[in-house]
């Protein structure tokens, strides 16, 4: 999952992960060693032939979940001391990794084979068409309530308990899964049976939060993140060429000093938002949250409380008579944060959309640079048949090249362009697969 | 047996032996398939027959015009391909029945003007022109539209792209539903046509420059008049400014009874309305500004969220609204150019020559800053990731520096070195690359004009020396005479501790080409008072050096350049306060500068 296996050319599924949730969305920039088909996602200029559009890295993994679903039982067979609980444990997890490779591949091209064999032989390779993504979200809800049946609660470490899953990771992504479905009790559920466990909290604003929550990692925030710490024996994480490099891909956008972290306008050198210069440089707008060091051990986080709490938020928000409470989250948060007066707001609990505006901002604080900034948009924009479109159009205007500004916003006001073309290789290889429309004109 | 057409009779007796080998060696070589071609990529010519039920026509088109013999050759070529259906709808239009119809003539434009000679994937449209030419000679025109939800890409405005970025082997396909017809008319006759721009075409007519605008594009000898650009006005906008007839339109302008004539305002209106070049909208965009063919008359462009601007201008600290270009009646293309319309009218601005005292930390771009001025003293980087950060500065080569090069704001100004709104450059100037050999800086509005060029710097021994250079490398390139040397103290201009408190010390300080640019503690305005000493420690740390005087011949803002001239150079060095452009005729000296940021008159 952390690095291609041997032999294999690819990026890792990390850095894909962070690719397409964040290219096409408005915290990041084009930095000095971008190639040309990196520019022309941030512009919104998509082909299918681009590579950017590969989805290898998900499938993979999904292979090997499935290999683990197919064979682990007949394990039993030639090892008695594989109990029913061990080996339902080892399923869960196996279950709930594939549902969230899923969840990543709904999110970013929609309709996508659901295939849920294992390909360990050359005979097992089949020519799927694709599922639409209902089929595909009813799959994963389905795959992620038999997980949380099965999962444990503890492995008896904290760091196994951060970097394997349990049914509280189940918990959290199913959370997610139900937001974007427009699932709103769902997701309150799920999000309660997280915070309810009383086993995650924030950590206070000190000098050494980033060392605990990212740093260091498997902090009390931390539900469920990609271990690359060199202690735990697992790989550095694919970070240094991508944005800290001397010629590094990606810089943080300018997004980020005259919106999300703007400095307090009374004392900006006292009050400060604790989340701003530990997330990125802003003397050159380099991204520092993944480390700064070559290799760096810093681990990927998937959930954390914060996601959970702001998630609950939003579902909040979007029922009747619960902004005050969506709000509170918020306010909770940003005072955890420290988070400066100036980037405040003060939306009527009764005002949906100021609230989920507020939510949005907040999530771009608290996970820069994270892979979620893209999908966090699109799941707001996509809501009530498309009500709130601008939300992507808005940002469009402000991140593509003057040049194509207009057909850029054009091209967003159709939604099939918010999802990515299968790739041309894919469609070759496999015949059953329709292109997605917008990408065959 | 594909091999056999490779050998021929004569080589009879060598076929014969090697089949015997082949037979001994290997005795299933009959079936063998062998493939002949080195990719199985067909061409354009071999896709458009492999699908006859969607481009039978054009497969037609091609042959009748005699140019599938390239299209099937290898090359680089993008071909917009109509469907049968967009053929037949336009072959009805012109009363034809058949390809076979058509005069050959006619069919080979066609496909020239659906022809480009490079490969354009859907990723190099912009929302203008391609970046390259058809082989007809007239540029064509992309950009996206939503219908019912769905969104395409189309071209010329007219024609839906349904299938795009089909890969041949010698180039690449798109397909369009409707045929693309080449723009007949010539600028003059297309606005003539118009029934929105009666009054422009009257003028144009009055003014001469309807002959100009009419000509063939492709006959021109000027090759810069190929093609050309309008900006049209409204009759209703104009109208709407107080013109209700054409005549009034004309009296208010044309005064010297001849429209023709060079000077005559009406003349000049016209001129300053037509550009050289074909410049699309994006065009518009991405240059500063458009040089018109009325003399050293330029307008000025912005964009702005998703407005593009003319002559939106700040000049002297008030920003003049612009004119906003309407796009739904831009990017109409002519024959021999494109024209585009703006939704209230502008003319040249007369405006009298003025001083530019300009703090060089007053960036746009630092301005969006919220560090910049702020509450703490602050640092922002001009150069990050070996780029430039402000699209106001150019620096020689910022890829290779690995010196700082810096804005600086101090929340609590230094006793000895203070700044115009205690915000500088700190620069790291120098010979070596890691620091920088020269920076560009944009000036504000300059009204053309002459003026005398002030460095307003804060002296320190590690600086360098510069050579002050105005568009170098551009139109109207100007060097200045006065090296302007950083490490000079304004004590260099022979005035020293004990005379600097004379009221005869500025005007000597004038002559030998300096001057204190900062208000000094005995000077106020208003409720605030200088901080400058007259001759106590550190009084000649501000320095204002008299580079030379430029001639400005455009109305525009223009490029200044520092260029070192020394061998050393350390880093941090180098701190740039202002630069002052002062009409030649009017005072040099005042006003003056303080902390606050604020001119201090002369009392």
């Amino acid at each position: 999952m952390l690095a291609p296996p041997p032999k294999v050319s690819d990026k890792a599924l990390t850095e894909w992960i962070f690719m397409h949730g964040e290219l096409r969305a408005d915290m990041i920039d084009a930095g000095a060693g971008v190639s040309v088909e990196e520019k022309d996602m941030f512009d919104n200029n998509i082909v299918a032939g681009s590579s950017l559009t590969s989805w290898s890295a998900y499938y993979r993994t999904i292979n090997y979940c499935n290999t683990v679903l197919d064979y682990a039982p007949s394990v039993k067979d030639s090892d008695p001391t594989l109990t029913d609980a061990q080996l339902n444990a080892f399923r869960s997890e196996a279950l709930t990794i594939r549902a969230m490779m899923y969840f990543y591949l709904v999110k970013t091209f929609r309709d996508v084979p659901l295939k849920l064999t294992s390909s360990a032989k050359d005979t097992d390779l089949e020519e799927l068409a694709k599922s639409t993504s209902a089929e595909v979200l009813t799959k994963i809800v389905s795959d992620l309530k038999e997980a949380e049946a099965i999962a444990v609660s503890t492995y008896g470490s904290t760091v196994v308990n951060k970097g394997r899953v349990t049914k509280y990771t189940v918990n959290a992504l199913l959370a997610d899964v139900y937001l974007w479905m427009d699932n709103y009790t769902g997701c309150v559920a799920e999000c309660n049976k997280v915070i309810n466990s009383q086993l995650f909290s924030m950590q206070s604003a000190n000098g050494s939060w980033y060392t605990n929550v990212f740093y260091n990692g498997s902090s009390t925030e931390t539900i469920f993140e990609f271990n690359n710490q060199l202690s735990t024996g697992s790989v550095p994480n694919v970070f240094y060429n991508v944005i800290l490099a001397p010629k590094k891909r990606y810089i943080a956008s300018s997004y980020l000093i005259t919106d999300a972290f703007v400095p307090d306008d009374v004392d900006p050198d006292r009050i400060v938002d604790i989340r701003a210069d530990n997330f990125f440089r802003s003397n050159d707008f380099t991204i520092t949250k993944w480390g700064t060091e070559n290799p760096s051990y810093v681990n990927w986080q998937v959930y954390r409380i914060t996601d959970v709490l702001l998630l609950k938020a939003e579902a909040l928000a979007m029922q009747n008579d619960s902004g005050a409470e969506a709000i509170a989250i918020i306010e909770d948060i940003r005072l955890k944060r420290a988070a400066v007066k100036a980037t405040g707001e003060t939306p009527d609990p009764g005002d949906q959309d100021a609230i989920v505006d507020y939510i949005l901002h907040e999530r771009s604080r608290e996970f820069a640079f994270e892979g979620k900034r893209w999908y966090d948009l699109l799941r707001v924009a996509k809501r009530t048949n498309y009500r709130r479109l601008n939300v992507l159009t808005d940002m469009i205007a402000s991140t593509v090249s003057p040049a194509v500004q207009q057909s850029a916003i054009t091209k967003f006001q159709d939604k099939n362009s918010h999802y990515l073309p299968i790739s041309e290789a894919q469609l070759f290889v496999d015949p059953k697969l329709v292109q997605n429309p917008f990408y065959t004109k | 047996m594909i091999i056999m057409k490779n050998f021929n009779v004569r080589n009879f007796t060598v076929l014969v032996v090697i089949c015997a080998f082949a037979f001994v060696l290997v005795n299933s070589c009959k079936k063998a398939n062998y493939t002949q071609t080195t990719t199985e990529d067909v061409n354009i010519t071999g896709y458009l027959e492999k699908y006859p039920e969607q481009y039978s026509l054009m497969t037609q088109i091609i042959n009748r015009s005699g140019t599938a013999g390239f299209l099937a050759a290898y090359g680089k070529y993008t071909l917009f391909t109509p469907s049968n259906d967009a053929i037949n709808e336009w072959l009805k239009a012109k009363g034809k029945t058949t390809v076979d119809q058509m005069p050959v003539e006619e069919l080979k434009d066609m496909i020239k003007y659906h022809l480009l000679p490079d490969t354009i994937a859907t990723s190099r449209f912009t929302d203008g022109k391609l970046p390259q030419i058809t082989l007809y000679g007239q540029y064509l025109q992309t950009g996206a539209k939503i219908q019912s939800g769905v969104s395409s890409y189309i071209v010329n405005k007219s024609a839906f792209v349904t299938k795009s970025n089909v890969r041949v082997g010698n180039g690449i396909i798109h397909v369009v539903d409707h045929v693309l017809a080449p723009a007949t008319l010539t600028l003059a006759k297309s606005i003539e046509a118009n029934a929105r721009y009666t009054y422009f075409t009257q003028a144009f007519k009055e003014t001469g420059f309807y002959d100009s605008l009419n000509v063939n594009g492709a006959t021109v000898k000027d090759t810069t008049r190929r093609f050309q650009t309008v900006i049209l006005e409204s009759d209703s906008a104009l109208k709407a400014a107080g013109f209700s007839t054409y005549a009034s339109f004309k009296a208010r302008y044309s005064k010297t009874g001849n429209p023709q004539s060079h000077s005559d305002s009406l003349w000049l209106y016209m001129a300053y309305h037509i550009s050289t070049g074909p410049t699309y909208v994006p065009d518009i965009i991405t240059t500063p500004a458009i040089y018109t063919l009325a003399p050293k008359e330029v307008i000025t462009t912005k964009f702005e969220g998703q407005n593009v601007l003319l002559n939106e201008d700040e000049f002297n600290g008030v920003v003049e609204p612009g004119v906003l270009i309407n796009r739904t009646y831009s990017d109409v293309t002519a024959s021999n150019g494109v024209y585009h319309e703006v939704k209230k009218p502008f003319a040249i601005k007369v405006r009298v020559q003025t001083a530019v005292y300009w703090d060089v930390a007053d960036q746009a771009d630092l301005r969006s800053n919220p560090k910049w001025r702020g509450a703490a003293s602050a640092t922002i980087p001009l150069v990050a990731n070996g780029a430039s950060t402000l699209s106001g500065v150019i620096w020689n080569d910022p890829a290779k520096y690995t010196q700082a090069q810096n804005y600086e704001f101090a929340a609590v100004p230094n006793a000895v070195r203070k700044y115009n709104g205690s915000d500088f450059f700190n620069l790291s100037m120098g010979a070596n690359i890691l620091r920088a050999q020269w920076i560009e800086l944009r000036t504000p509005m300059l009204v053309k004009g002459k003026y005398k060029v002030w460095i307003c710097y804060n002296q320190n021994g590690s600086s360098v020396a510069f050579q002050v250079g105005v568009d170098i490398g551009r139109q109207g390139e100007q060097t200045l005479p006065n090296i302007v040397d950083f490490r000079q103290y304004l004590s260099s201009s022979g005035i020293n501790s004990t005379t600097a408190a004379l009221p005869s010390a500025d005007a000597l300080m004038l002559t030998n080409g300096f001057k204190r640019y900062m208000a000094l503690t005995t000077e106020t305005f208003g409720t605030l008072t200088g901080t400058n000493v007259a001759n106590a420690s550190g009084w000649d740390n501000q320095v204002g050096r008299l580079a030379g005087t430029v001639d400005i011949q455009t109305t525009d803002r223009h490029w200044i350049r520092l260029t070192n001239l020394t061998n050393g150079g350390s880093s941090a060095a180098t701190y740039l306060d202002m630069i002052h452009f002062i009409p030649v005729d009017a005072d040099q000296n005042y006003p003056r500068f303080s902390i606050q940021g604020v001119a201090f008159p002369k009392k």
